[in-house]
């Protein structure tokens, strides 16, 4: 019976029309500021040579280099007169003599230099600013934006308290000492876990939906109810169709992520970084860096990425399951699920921010795909729990389920006309 | 006066209709076959949801194509399935379907209690369809293929859903409104055109095969029909025999009906041929399926 | 003219009608209500506005050179309110700060001048020091006019900064956060209106087909005209939730108070944007207005289009959803936000409505003629 449903989907060519159309759309995302990203290179040439953990050793190389280096920069022109120590120093005083005078050769070997350095400086730092994070003073400053107060600015307190146990481990471990893009200049983890993080659960909700309506909605729209539910199979029939939508769904979903990682990947070189940990001080794109709850490597934290994608992906594959059996009709189904959805969005709004209840509104399946980046990470005051991710697709899988089982008990006792 | 003249449709390579011929005056005509002959292809024709691949149809000498809207004002159509709008009442339907006709307000809203009557629908004139029976729809069904008064009217299975009651008050209806139209119906079922139609087009391998009175066609098999009864243990040793066109029970015996050119043996008697014989010579026993 | 009315009334179900009423509710919550409950956003915004309205009192609609030496006093004026004020502040005695200079160039590294500026800044929220920034921003902006020239990089846009510098009306005293305010709003609320639009007017033909009411509709006299009609009901719908929607709209912005900055040049000094014509904002009110209209138009010819050749809702919504995203980003980016700003080239904006109107034409006029030639099965 599933064979039969997964040929409705397969024969209905708008699916593959739109999964071109997003990875299309995710394509232009991953080469918008392509141009800014150009120097990458640089870091992958300090990994190959001093590997990704910082230690004296890389240090003291790199120094090195930028003091050979440095021979050639202070040659550059002659009448300056002055011996320059970094680079920066000397593109500092010669903005318009670098336009004029070096060819593009030069400029790119010169800036190039720049950055290298710019890896060296962050990389000496680093010690120094993570004995001076405080989670309980990030956690501090957020609370006074976002205006928490009593219950919840308590447990909010109470969780950092948990992030700066974590984070002092993470110090220990050295997690943070690893080289990786820098964060502050390419913001290359907003770019692949937030933007195209969200562009993905989107995308995917689409296709969730239309093809978990498509299979439902079908004896309906298509007038075959009488048959197809008076058959020995009957009303039970929907099961066979939950099932063709979770391998229909499942399937689809990974062809987008993949179809997008597989650009994002070739485009920018990860193949040296994939056992970085995630929370490395060079990842961070703000003063307070990325934490994970654990020490995961940039592979393992794409893993969890994906595994959230798809399984809050099949939480609105069961919410659009009861939908579809109590309207049956697949544009109403559409536009209703969108209104749960902005609903879940606009809900944690308008609850009062002095108490648990606010946090517990976060806690939803469609605020969950909104800051993709900081999943498994203590980044978020309203998320700041360690298994944020696993309760909410947990509870709400449950829900869903218990929902989906109400809608078909109602569904069997309902007169077909 | 409605010319089918020598009209042909394909769909690609596949051949719907071929070379149809057909002349229609005022009167009722039952077009007789089982389905997926061509009927329904015809009748999309005729009321301009298709076009003929060849040939054209002329109404008093004009191609009904290039008429459009004149041909279709004089048109009354009942689909073998057709819309309707479960949240409407069926005067609200009709109603919108007088608009669509081109009908005034006014008129419609004369008219339109008038017909429900027709079809025994007024007392429920101002209730929503959603509950409906299949009968009590396809009869807002005859009611609005009347709407407009047409000259030619086109009924596709319009007895479906209808029970022997409202059947036998519906063939009544067709009777009248005979004299000045073109009634065109479409059925399998013998008995919808058996006393009614004027004449009955047979459509077999994609084509007309006869088109004649009742009468006529009966003719056609006229003394080449036989009948004899028989005990139930011995019907399978007849039914190996002989190629039997209709068989039913009475008293306790089967009685069989067959066509033979000539009288087999005594027992057999001969009997005057009924249309439903020539459907069933025609079409074999699996027609009436 | 009754099928036309039928149609239209058809387009109107009210279950439609009540999801685009609380997805519309979401929407403005969601997007649109932030730029309502905080106009001016912020403080020293808030002054600016003040202070900009009160130069269209002072000055009329532009300040000339004349004006803007009165202007500079009025400057000093408020710099002696923030002396007094200084001076009698006990802590400002103490750290030796008596002058508005002095405060102005704290070294906020040290924590007590930190703390006394955070003091008087955001705790005492002292007006004059808002109000002086805000000045200070003004007289900025006005003495660097046009220097921002440098910053576009093709000729004809140079060419265009040159032009609005030699004419009055970059001394214009229209503020960008007016601008900026109208443009976030107008541009979000615009995909609101594609959506809404997109919502009731793809319902228009697949009802019909999935109810089987093809074949009854197409054989009476209106016949294969039906689709002009149709169409006619859905631009007419669209016609109708657009005015509705904008009607709202301007109920919501009124309220943002921008009324005194109707009748001048937005091509000021003090706008981060140029735009490729004259326009008064009033006169760029009606232009986006008059861009919502095509946009909403075109989103209806599509989602018409594609109501009579989708076999199902999944299809038709399928095949929308791109359609709707491309024309929601293009809205979003130059076709109504930023319209003809000249951060995007004249003829980009020009080309892609041309494209646009082209493209849904042809769509709809093809099928137009389809529909008399086809067969209907």
């Amino acid at each position: 019976m599933i064979k039969y449903e997964l040929i409705k989907v397969v024969k209905s060519p708008i699916f593959i029309i739109l999964l071109l159309f997003f990875v299309a759309l995710n394509g232009l995302i991953i080469f918008d500021h392509k141009n800014e990203r150009e120097n990458l290179p640089v870091l992958q040439n300090i990994v190959e040579q001093y590997g990704t953990k910082i230690d004296d050793e890389a240090l003291a190389g790199m120094k090195k280099e930028i003091d050979h280096e440095m021979v050639w920069v202070n040659e550059l022109n002659p009448k300056s007169g002055k011996q320059y120590q970094f680079p920066y120093e000397f593109i500092k005083g010669h903005e318009a003599f670098l336009y004029q005078h070096l060819t593009d050769r030069e400029l790119n070997r010169l800036f190039n230099l720049n950055l290298f350095t710019q890896y060296y400086e962050t990389a000496k730092s680093v010690d120094d600013i993570y004995s001076e994070l405080d989670a309980t003073e990030f956690a501090r400053q957020q609370i006074k934006k976002y205006g928490l107060s009593g219950e919840a600015e308590e447990t909010v307190l109470n969780q950092a308290n948990l992030l700066e146990k974590r984070l002092q481990q993470l110090v220990k471990n050295g997690e943070h000492r690893h080289f990786f893009y820098l964060g502050s200049v390419y913001e290359m983890h907003s770019l692949l876990f937030k933007k195209l993080g969200r562009a993905i659960a989107f995308e995917g909700m689409i296709l969730v939906v239309l093809i978990t309506a498509l299979l439902t909605n079908y004896e309906f729209e298509h007038r075959t109810f009488f048959v197809a539910f008076t058959s020995k199979r009957g009303r039970n029939l929907l099961w066979d169709k939950l099932a063709a939508s979770v391998i229909a769904n499942v399937c689809a979903v990974m062809l987008l992520i993949a179809a997008t990682l597989i650009i994002y990947f070739s485009v920018y070189d990860y193949s040296n970084l994939l056992f970085v940990p995630i929370s490395s001080y060079f990842n961070s794109e703000t003063p307070f860096p990325y934490i994970s709850w654990w020490n995961l490597s940039f592979l393992q934290y794409v893993c969890l990425f994906v595994g959230c994608l798809l399984l809050s992906q099949l939480l609105y594959m069961l919410l659009t399951f009861s939908l579809s059996i109590w309207l049956k009709n697949s544009y109403l189904v559409f536009f209703t699920f969108a209104l749960f959805a902005g609903v879940s969005l606009w809900l944690p709004s308008v609850v009062s921010l002095n108490s648990n209840f606010i946090l517990i509104m976060h806690v939803n399946p469609f605020y969950l795909i909104m800051n993709p980046h900081v999943w498994f990470m203590g980044n978020n005051i309203f998320t700041m729990f360690p298994y944020f991710e696993a309760v909410t697709i947990a509870a709400w899988a449950v829900i869903f389920i218990l929902l989906g089982f109400f809608s078909m008990y109602k569904f069997k006792r309902q007169p077909l006309n | 006066m409605l010319i089918v003249d020598h009209v042909s449709k394909y769909y690609g390579n596949f051949i719907a209709l071929e070379n149809v011929h057909l002349q229609f005056d005022n009167g009722i005509y039952g077009l007789l076959a089982p389905n997926g002959a061509g009927k329904t292809t015809l009748m999309k024709m005729l009321v301009t949801l298709i076009f003929p691949t060849k040939g054209e149809i002329r109404y008093n000498g004009e191609n009904i194509i290039h008429l459009g809207s004149k041909y279709r004002e004089l048109l009354g159509y009942l689909p073998q399935q057709f819309g309707y709008y479960k949240h409407y009442t069926p005067a609200k339907y009709l109603l919108y379907l007088s608009a669509l006709k081109g009908i005034s307000k006014h008129e419609a809203k004369e008219k339109i209690p008038e017909l429900l009557k027709l079809v025994g629908l007024e007392d429920v004139m101002h209730k929503k369809m959603r509950k409906f029976s299949g009968g009590m729809i396809q009869r807002v069904g005859i009611a609005q293929a009347l709407l407009n008064d047409p000259k030619i009217l086109i009924l596709d299975e319009p007895t479906a859903g209808l029970d022997p009651t409202e059947r036998a008050r519906f063939r009544k209806l067709l009777t009248q409104l005979a004299n000045n139209r073109i009634i065109i119906l479409s059925t399998h079922i013998v008995s919808d055109v058996e006393s009614i139609a004027n004449e009955i087009i047979m459509i077999k391998d994609k084509t007309i095969l006869y088109k004649k009175p009742i009468r006529e066609l009966c003719q056609l098999l006229s003394g080449r029909i036989y009948e004899t009864a028989a005990d139930f243990q011995d019907a399978e040793i007849f039914r190996k025999r002989f190629a039997t066109i209709s068989e039913k029970q009475e008293n306790g015996q089967m009685i069989f009906r067959f066509v033979s050119d000539e009288q087999p043996n005594e027992n057999w008697k001969s009997v005057e041929p009924t249309l439903e014989d020539v459907f069933l010579h025609v079409y074999g026993e699996g027609a009436l399926a | 003219m009754r099928v036309f009315l039928y149609e239209l009334r058809k387009l109107f179900n009210w279950k439609v009608l009540l999801l685009i009423l609380f997805i519309s509710f979401l929407f403005y919550k969601l997007f649109l209500s932030f730029y309502f409950e905080n106009f001016p956003n912020g403080r020293p915004a808030k002054d600016e506005f003040m202070i900009t309205k009160e130069m269209i009192n002072k000055y009329g609609h532009e300040m000339d050179e004349k004006e803007f030496q009165h202007f500079k006093n009025w400057y000093k004026q408020k710099k002696d309110e923030a002396n007094a004020y200084l001076k009698s502040q006990q802590d400002a005695e103490k750290l030796g700060i008596t002058t508005y200079e002095q405060f102005r160039q704290l070294d906020l590294t040290n924590k007590q001048y930190a703390d006394f500026h955070e003091k008087v800044v955001f705790v005492d929220q002292a007006d004059v020091f808002w109000e002086l920034q805000a000045f200070e921003n003004i007289i900025e902006q006005y003495e660097s006019k046009g220097r921002d020239i440098e910053s576009y990089t093709d000729e004809d846009q140079q060419e265009r900064v040159k032009q609005i510098m030699a004419n009055n009306d970059v001394n214009s005293v229209f503020p960008y956060l007016v601008y900026e305010n109208y443009n976030e709003l107008t541009r979000f609320w615009t995909v609101l209106i594609i959506i809404s639009v997109v919502m009731v007017t793809c319902r228009v033909h697949i009802t019909d087909r999935l109810n089987n009411a093809i074949s009854l509709q197409y054989t009476t006299k209106t016949g294969r005209n039906l689709f002009s009609l149709k169409l006619l009901a859905a631009l007419a719908a669209t016609a109708l939730i657009t005015t509705v929607q904008i009607v709202i709209f301007w109920f919501f912005y009124l309220g943002n108070g921008t009324q005194a900055f109707f009748p001048l040049s937005i091509n000021s000094f003090y706008n981060f944007y140029y735009f490729w014509f004259d326009f008064t904002f009033e006169g760029y009110i009606i232009t986006t207005v008059i861009a919502i209209y095509i946009v909403a138009i075109v989103a209806a010819l599509f989602s018409v289009f594609f109501s009579r050749i989708a076999q199902n809702y999944i299809t038709l919504i399928g095949s929308l959803v791109p359609i709707v995203v491309l024309l929601s980003y293009c809205t979003l980016k130059y076709l109504v936000g930023e319209l003809f700003a000249i951060l995007h080239p004249l003829m980009l904006t020009i080309g892609t409505f041309l494209v646009l109107i082209a493209i849904s034409t042809i769509f709809i006029i093809y099928r137009m003629k389809q529909e008399k030639l086809v067969d209907l099965i």
